[in-house]
Formats: structure tokens, sequence, C-alpha cells
């Protein structure tokens, strides 16, 4: 018995998938995107968690990593490896602050001495190249910094350190999980041989160190930390984190990522349920006949309703698993593209779990979306079913083809629209979705693309930073800017960590009432006093702090209480950022040097010329860095890929999905345009009427789409601008004009297609079409 | 030298209202073709009610479809009212179809989202006839098909003999001289199809040249003249 219906089932849905193909296709398609796309969304986050841990695994890393003053160093090392909770320990690098030059290009440096030979406990793999000689001239550069000065292995280098200058070869890249490497943090990792080290100073210039430790029992890494810690000497800093930071330093920029492909896949999936109970409810008039016999000769609603659950369920099932597949492939490729920067190798995590359950998510939608469409059904008898193929009976509106108004092409095209009106305001709304959808991506794409591509959205009005080696004195520094001509204005900016409020935060201090930076206010006012600060955008969206609170700032040692005057736009570390005067932060700590200087030159100054004035000026010690250098999202690269991808993606969802819509709906009249046809209708008038149909469809779906997808695309971004603090809506009218016929294509294509077949086809073909 | 004209001689005093010549129509598909109508000649005067007869499958719809101008003959000639319908193009098809004829289904073939109303006036409003004078047309046939109280409702809303007779007022409108009906009564109980029968009589009566398929002898009996075909081919021609 159970079998028996079964097989009814089966020769049901199949007859039905077999003659309405491209409806099933359609949900196949869209349910494949959007499965592709939320699913590799959901991969990617866990992914690059799961890489870290892969790696570290692989590279026998350490658990946690310690970094303090270089001074205090040895002697904290020596006694944490003594710690009988610490298994093993990576060897201890010292690090030299310095520049290096290679390709043309320079950047800030952090220089470290190689071990003489791959250290078992490690962080470090050669990835292009072999582990060098002790005594070779040669350097090893983090790959992200290779690739943003574009060189590699066998390139000539200029690496400035604290105490000296060397001429070296790159022999080979490396990557380096003790960091996320450039550009998520700067300086550019460099690791010397131990020869070239002696000759940048060794260990005498380096400022700081840094080792890793291994724990025996994880569960005891708190703990563990907390006994280093106590080690330190007081007044010495000591930084201990978790091996996983450079993760956790990446972690907003994946969130973003997956938030996206989450945000485009449901709509996606908003879509192919529009889909599926427009096209139910239209089954269920279309084939109410069928319905109406296959009650009346003992089926149960319940079973019809089975049955229409695995004609939808059927092809979203198989979008499901394909999508899957596209998901793990795409996931693939992004968490590559941002573990690669970090010098991880790519480990995909949790994919059968996560797509497994996205897929259920999405099936149950489906059939829910079923259920939806097929309420009230049962209501009317088998017998009333049997008899009404229509079941809304359109009585208002069939009076718009009385005798005495308009045109016959309006007429009829209008009555050929309303007959069916349930049918054509699912249409219209699937219309609305894939056009609000189309603008959508448009306006985020530009949106996005343009973000922060304008320094002075960031107040930044100086044209250079300007970082500069330890070994050069603050003071002989400034001295350096000032005296170089076509140097217009330079202002020293002390950068440091601090806490505000509890919340470990970057702070930065500078010279009141100058206008290199120009904090862009989003809400308060600007600092009027020593103890007021301002707060990034990003740091007021993540700690809940808002101006006119008063907290408390610790910079080192010192607390103090300030007052929160306002809130500004700030690019860096996504806004986790505080902003204070230098006289409040030389006041808690009078020795403070600056982190690096900022620089405007003189209109019409020669850059090249001055920059290699001011170079030689300090014998290269100097880092120079222009400031559309500065503004360059990391990953930017992959966001706008993925954008490109779900832009274009989602577009194809909607045009899909808008095509089959009005495809059905033009199929339909098909056997109405054959009666019209047998009585005597000419082509031009039932094309004039077909042609009204389609405006009077698509007019209204662009005229509200587009308002409403501007506002909703506005709305969504002003939410995102709340974290991120200045994303400003960008409308590309141009992209639009051009994006909105295209888009409309789709509908006017799927409307047209069967048009043509019925306005082609002979009248007694044409009432035979009639499905 | 001017020769003496047999045929001027003999020919009718009217001329035929629906005739035929060596009409054939071929389906392909499956492999060989299928002379559905084949090589059938006939010519029928003006005001004539003729019936088609013949088992199922023997061509009659085929040859009403030709005749209405709904199917395009494979060759032959056909002449409707004076129109050589095997001739026309696609718009001079659809104007023919529009004011010469009008063809009757068995299954009625209404527009299911029209009223009745607006059913039987369609082919009023796809020739462009003022519209006060479509009105009263429409409901005036509505009146003489018995309908009129209907006139708001939808087809689904009313019985087979109610939209049979929809349908009879719908191939009035345009006031055609032939009438074509293919197994009017088909769907109908007997009760329904004598009304529908006894409508298109009166139609009849009132000089109307109709041509009706039927598997009724006992309505075939009532007929002018009788086309019995088999296998597409007009086996016998009789006259009452
Ligand atoms: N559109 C068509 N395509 C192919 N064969 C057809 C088509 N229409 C009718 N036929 C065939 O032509 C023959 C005559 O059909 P029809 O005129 O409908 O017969 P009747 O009305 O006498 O029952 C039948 O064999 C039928 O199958
Ligand atoms: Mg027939």
């Amino acid at each position: 018995m159970r079998r028996r219906r079964a097989r009814a089932y089966l020769t049901f849905g199949v007859a039905s998938i077999r003659q309405r193909w491209w409806e099933a296709a359609v949900q196949v398609g869209v349910a494949l995107l959007a499965m592709a796309v939320v699913g590799a969304g959901l991969v990617t986050a866990s992914s690059v968690p799961a890489s870290y841990a892969a790696t570290k695994l692989r590279l026998n890393g350490p658990d946690l990593w310690v970094g303090t003053q270089s001074a205090a160093a040895p002697a904290l090392y020596a006694e944490v490896a003594r710690l009988s909770q610490v298994s093993a320990t990576t060897p201890m690098y010292m690090v030299q602050s310095g520049v290096v030059r290679a390709g043309g290009k320079e950047l800030p440096a952090a220089i470290s001495p190689l071990p003489d030979t791959p250290p078992l406990v490690g962080s470090l793999t050669v990835a292009g190249g072999a582990w060098p000689a002790p005594d070779a001239n040669v350097a090893l550069l983090e790959r992200g910094a290779a690739q943003s000065m574009g060189v590699g292995p066998g390139s000539d280098a200029t690496v400035v350190g604290g105490g000296g200058s060397v001429g070296l070869r790159i022999s080979a890249e490396v990557r380096d999980i003790s960091h996320a490497s450039y550009p998520l943090s700067t300086p550019a990792l460099v690791y010397v041989t131990r020869s070239v080290w002696q000759a940048l100073g060794g260990d005498a210039a380096a400022t700081t160190a840094r080792f890793g430790a291994r724990i025996r029992d994880l569960s005891q890494l708190r703990a563990t930390a907390l006994a280093i810690r106590d080690l330190a000497p007081a007044g010495v800093p000591i930084a201990i984190n978790d091996g996983a930071l450079v993760v956790e330093g990446l972690q907003p920029l994946v969130l973003a990522l997956e938030g996206f492909l989450v945000l485009f896949g449901l709509f996606g999936l908003v879509a192919c349920l529009f889909f599926i109970v427009g096209t139910t409810r239209a089954d269920l008039i279309r084939h109410a006949r069928t319905l109406g016999i296959l009650r009346a000769t003992g089926w149960s609603l319940r079973q019809v309703r089975w049955l229409l659950m695995l004609q939808r369920g059927a092809p979203v099932l198989l979008g499901v698993l394909v999508g899957a597949v596209a998901a793990v492939a795409l996931a693939g490729w992004m968490t590559d593209q941002v573990v690669q920067l970090m010098g991880l190798s790519a480990a995909l995590d949790a994919a059968p779990l996560v797509l497994a359950g996205t897929g259920a998510v999405f099936l149950l939608a489906a059939l829910a979306a079923v259920r939806l469409a097929t309420r009230g059904f049962g209501r009317t008898s088998p017998g009333a079913t049997l008899a009404a193929g229509y079941r809304q009976p359109p009585s208002r509106l069939a009076g718009s083809l009385e005798v005495g108004r308009g045109g016959i092409g309006p007429r009829l095209g209008t009555s050929l629209l309303l007959g069916r009106p349930g049918r054509t305001s699912t249409a219209v709304a699937v219309l609305l979705l894939g056009l609000v959808t189309v603008i959508f991506s448009v306006i985020t794409e530009a949106t996005l693309s343009s973000f922060g591509s304008e320094p002075s959205t960031w107040g930044y009005a100086y044209d250079w930073r300007v970082d500069y080696v330890k070994g050069l004195a603050p003071a002989d520094a400034q001295h350096a800017l000032d005296g170089t001509a076509g140097i217009a204005a330079s202002l020293p900016v002390y950068d440091v960590n601090a806490t505000i409020d509890g919340n470990r935060t970057d702070a930065r201090f500078v010279t009141p009432a100058q206008d290199l930076l120009r904090f862009h206010l989003l809400t308060g006012r600007t600092i009027a006093s020593d103890s007021e600060v301002l707060i990034g955008a990003g740091l007021a969206a993540s700690t809940g702090l808002a101006p006119g609170r008063s907290v408390l700032l610790q910079v080192g040692s010192a607390p103090t209480t300030v007052l929160i005057a306002g809130v500004y736009r700030e690019l860096d570390n996504l806004g986790q950022v505080l902003v204070g005067r230098d006289s409040l932060l030389l006041g808690l700590q009078p020795k403070a040097t600056p982190a690096y200087f900022v620089v405007r030159l003189q209109p019409g100054a020669d850059a090249a010329g001055v920059r290699s004035r001011l170079e030689q000026s300090v014998a290269g010690q100097f880092v120079v860095s222009p400031v559309s250098d500065l503004i360059a999202v990391p990953l930017g690269n992959v966001f706008q890929a993925v954008l490109l991808i779900l832009g274009f993606g989602l577009a194809v969802v909607a045009g899909m999905v808008m095509f089959a819509m009005t495809m059905i709906l033009a199929d339909e009249h098909t056997f109405v345009i054959g009666i019209l046809k047998a009585i005597g209708a000419r082509r031009r008038q039932l094309a004039a009427s077909l042609a009204w149909a389609a405006g009077l469809l698509i007019v209204p779906a662009v005229v509200l789409a587009v308002p409403a997808g501007i506002l909703l695309t506005a709305a969504l971004i002003a939410a995102l601008s709340q974290v991120v603090g200045g994303v400003d809506v960008v409308l590309p009218v141009a992209a639009l004009a051009i994006a909105i016929p295209i888009a409309l294509l789709a509908p006017i294509l799927g409307f047209a297609i069967p048009a043509r077949a019925a306005l082609a086809a002979s009248p007694l073909e044409a009432i035979g079409m009639e499905r | 030298m001017l020769k003496y004209d047999i045929d001027s001689e003999i020919e009718p005093l009217t001329a035929p209202m629906v005739a035929a010549h060596g009409l054939t129509k071929l389906f392909s598909g499956g492999g060989a073709d299928l002379r559905a109508v084949s090589d059938v000649s006939f010519e029928l005067e003006p005001g004539i009610f003729a019936a088609i007869t013949g088992p199922s499958g023997s061509g009659k719809s085929t040859l009403l479809h030709l005749l209405g101008g709904i199917e395009k003959p494979s060759s032959g000639e056909i002449d409707v009212a004076g129109t050589p319908v095997h001739a026309l193009g696609e718009s001079e098809l659809a104007k023919f179809r529009l004011m010469q004829v009008g063809f009757i289904f068995q299954a009625f073939h209404l527009i299911p989202n029209l009223t009745i109303f607006n059913n039987v006036a369609m082919p009023g409003l796809l020739a462009g006839v003022a519209s006060a004078a479509l009105r009263d047309r429409v409901l005036r046939l509505l009146e003489t098909v018995g309908i009129r109280d209907k006139a708001d409702r939808l087809p689904h809303e009313l019985s087979g003999g109610q939209q049979q007779r929809a349908a009879i007022a719908r191939a009035l409108v345009n006031d055609p001289q032939v009438i074509l009906a293919d197994e009017p009564t088909g769907n109908l109980d007997s009760a329904a199809g004598d009304a529908v029968l006894q409508l298109l009589g009166e139609l009849n009566d009132r000089g109307k040249t109709l041509l009706m398929v039927t598997h009724d002898a006992r309505i075939a009996g009532w007929a002018g003249k009788q086309l019995r075909m088999r296998d597409g081919r007009l086996v016998t021609t009789a006259e009452a």
C-alpha cells in the first residue's frame, strides 16, 4: 500500500517536472546559488580558525606567545623554559625595528635573526626557497610584504636596522604564524641570518623580543599565562597572547565577509520561497481539475499536499546538494585567500555539519512555503474543485472589458493579467524582489568599492606617513623633517596601547589645533581639554561607550579619568581607536616618543625628489608611506571579488526567478490566445494586448522597486555604518541605469518567449497548449 | 470568334455559400503522413442546414476547421460566402474568422476569466463595433439564447448547456452568414442538447447557412444535406 502510494507520487512528480521542466530548473538554480553563498559564508568563517589550528599542528607551533623588552627577555626566557607547565619553547626572537627597501618600495620592518636550523617548536615555514646558511648575506621576507613590494626570492633588498644598514638578497619567502602578516599587521617581518643580524648591530640594537611556549595541559593555559606574567620584573612591560591571536585579529574581516555572504544568500532564499509559493498557488489553479479528480478518486488532502511538496522539494533538494558542493569550492577559495595572507595553510572545517544544517533549513523552508501556499486549499469540495478551473472570480476586474472604454489592447491586456489576480500579484512581488535585489547589489558594490578610497573621508589631510628607525632620535627626525625643502608641515603622532573602561584599544595622541588630521565627528564635539578624548566608531559600537561618559583610561601603568567628548570616523583597526591630546600622554608618560610623523608636501612639490632628500638626510632611517597605500583595505581584493561574485550571482538569481515567473504567466495565456484567434482576433491585436499586459506587470514593479531598493540598501548600509563608521552610500546612477534595463530583460524575455509561441501557433495548437 | 460557353448555360441561379474543391489536409508526424481530409469536394447553397456525419476519427472536425479558417488546407480550394479562404494571408484569415463565420466548439471554449457578457462581446470588440450598439446587440443575443440573467457570471458558474448557448451568442455577434458547429450537443444531456438544436434550427430558419458535425442520426435526418465521411473521404452526399 505504502509502496504503491510512493509510486503514485513518483508518477505524478515525474510527469509534472517533465511538463514544466523550467520551473524545476529555476528552483534547482535558485536553491543552488542561495545554498552556495550561505554555505560558503559559514564554512569560510569556521575554516579560518581551523586553518590556524591545522597549520599550528603541522609546524608544531607554540600555544602562547610572550613579548617583552629586549633587555629583560633572556632572563625571562630562561625562567619560562624552566616552568613545569611548559613542555617546550620556540627560539627567542630578538626584534629590531627598521626599514626594508626592495623593488623600489619601502616598508617599516620588524627584523629578527633566523635560527641556524629550523626549530623544533616553530612558527615559520619557508614558502619559496631553502633555509639559508648562517653566514649567507640574505634575508627571508614575509610573504605578504614580499607581495606588496612586488619582490620575491632573488631580489636585492636593503635592510636598515637599529644599528646599521645592509644590502642583501632575499633568498626566500617565509610564512610566520606568530603574527598576522603584512598588511594586516605592520611592520613587515624580515628574518636575517646570524651574520647579517650582527652587521645590523645584533641583540644590542634590538628593542623587543618574543618567544613562544607549548603548554603541557591546555586546560592550564590561562593559569600558565598568569604564572609567566608574574615572572616579569616590576616595571617591565610584558604581553602574553594566546596563539590564536592572529586569527582573532582577522575576525572582524572574516565576520564581515561571512555576513555579506549570508545576507546575499538569504536574499536568494527569499526569492526561492517566493517562487515556490507562486508556482504552487498556480499549480493549484492550473491543475484544479487534476487535483479534483485525484480527490474524487480517493486521495486525501494530505496526500495531495505531499504530492505538491514532493514536486517542489525534489528540485530544491537537488539544488541544495549541488549548492553544497559549490559552497565547498567557494569556501575553499575564500579561505585560501584569507589564510594565505596570514601565512596559514587552508583547511576547511565543519563543512559537512554546517552544510547539512543549512541544507536542511533550506529544504524545510521550501516545504513550509508549499504548506503556506496550500493553506485553505482543502476548503472546497472535490466537486467544486473539479468544476472550477478558476477559483478567484475576478468579478470586479472583469468589468474592465465592458463595452465602451479604451482600446482593445489595454482592455484585453488588463483582463489577461487580472483574470488571475493571485498569480499576477505573486509575479509583481517576485519582480519587485528581483529588481530590489539587483539595485541592492549594484549600490552595495559601488558603496563598498569606493569605501575608504578617499583619504579625506578619514580626515587624512596629509600626503605621507613617515616611520623612523628607533635608532634615530625623535628630535633628529623632527629636525630632518623641518629642514627638508618641499615639506609644508609635519606632525608627530604618538601611538600606544591603552585600556579604556576595561577595553584594550589603540590610543593615539596628537597636537591640538593642527590640520593634518581632521577628525570627522559622527556624534558629540571636538576635544576641548587634556582630560577629553574622542573614540572611533568601531570602539563606540563594540563597547557601547558614548559622548558624555567619564571613564578610566589606562596608558602603561598610569590611570586617569577622561571624558568622552565625541565619536569619530576612523579607518585604522576598524575604528578600535581612541584619540587624545599629546599633552595628556606626556603628562602620564613624560618619556613617550612619537610612533611616526604625518607630513604634508608643499603644493606642486616633486614628491620623489623631496623623498630622496629626506631619506638621505637621515641615512635611510625613515620609511615613507604615501597616504593612499595606508588606506588600502586588507583583503580588499578578496572582498571585491566576493562582492562581484555575489552581486552577479544575486542578479542571476533574480533574473531567473523573474524570467520563470513571467514565463509561467504568459504561458497560461496561451489557451486564451488560442480561443481569441479562433474567433477572429488579429495577431496585431493580440500582440498589443500582451505588450500591455507585460507593461502593466513591469512598469509598476519598476516604479516601486527603484525607490524601495534604494531606501532598503541605504538602510542596510546605514546599519553597517553604525559599526564601522563613515560608510557613505554611493548611488551609481549610470550603473543603475544600465543594470535595471538589463535585469528587466529577464522578465521581458520570460514573457515574450511563450507569448511569441502562442502568437505564432495556429488557434487549435494554442488551445491545445493548455496544460 | 465568340464561342458558345456551355458552363454559363447551366450556372445555378445562386452561387454556393460554402464550396470545397479537392480539399486535402495532411498531418505529418509519427513517420507517415496522415490524410485527415482527403480530396473532399462539395457545395452548399445559401440558407441550407447541412450535417457532416461519420465515425470518430473520420476527419469531420478537421473539415470544419478548414472551412472555418482555423486550420489551413494542404491543398484544394475553399470558398465561403464568396471569400477564397485557402488563399488568405494571416490577417485576412483572422478577419474572415471574425466577420464571415461563427464557430461553435464541442468544448465551448469560452474564455474562463471573462464574464459571459464580455465573452459574447469579444468578437464585436475585436471588430471595433461602436459600444452602445454592441451592448444592445450582446444583450439581445443573450436574450435570444435565454441566458440574459447570466451576463455577469463567469463561464464556470454556468451549466454546460448555458455555456454552449453563450458560445452560440458569441458566434452570432458579428452577424456571420455561416455557422459552423462541431458536435455542439456532444457535451450536453439530451434536454439541454435539444434546446441548443432548436436554437440553431431557428437561426437556420432565419437564413443562416448552418453546417453541423453530428453523431446523431436523428439530427442528421433533419438536415437538408448530409455529408458522410469515412477515413477522410466524403463517401456520400445525400440530399433530403
Ligand atoms: N492536429 C493534428 N495532428 C495530427 N493528427 C490530427 C490532428 N487533428 C486531427 N488529427 C487526426 O486526423 C484524423 C481526423 O481527426 P478529426 O477530424 O478530429 O476526426 P473526427 O472529428 O471525425 O472525429 C484523426 O485520425 C486524428 O487523429
Ligand atoms: Mg471531432
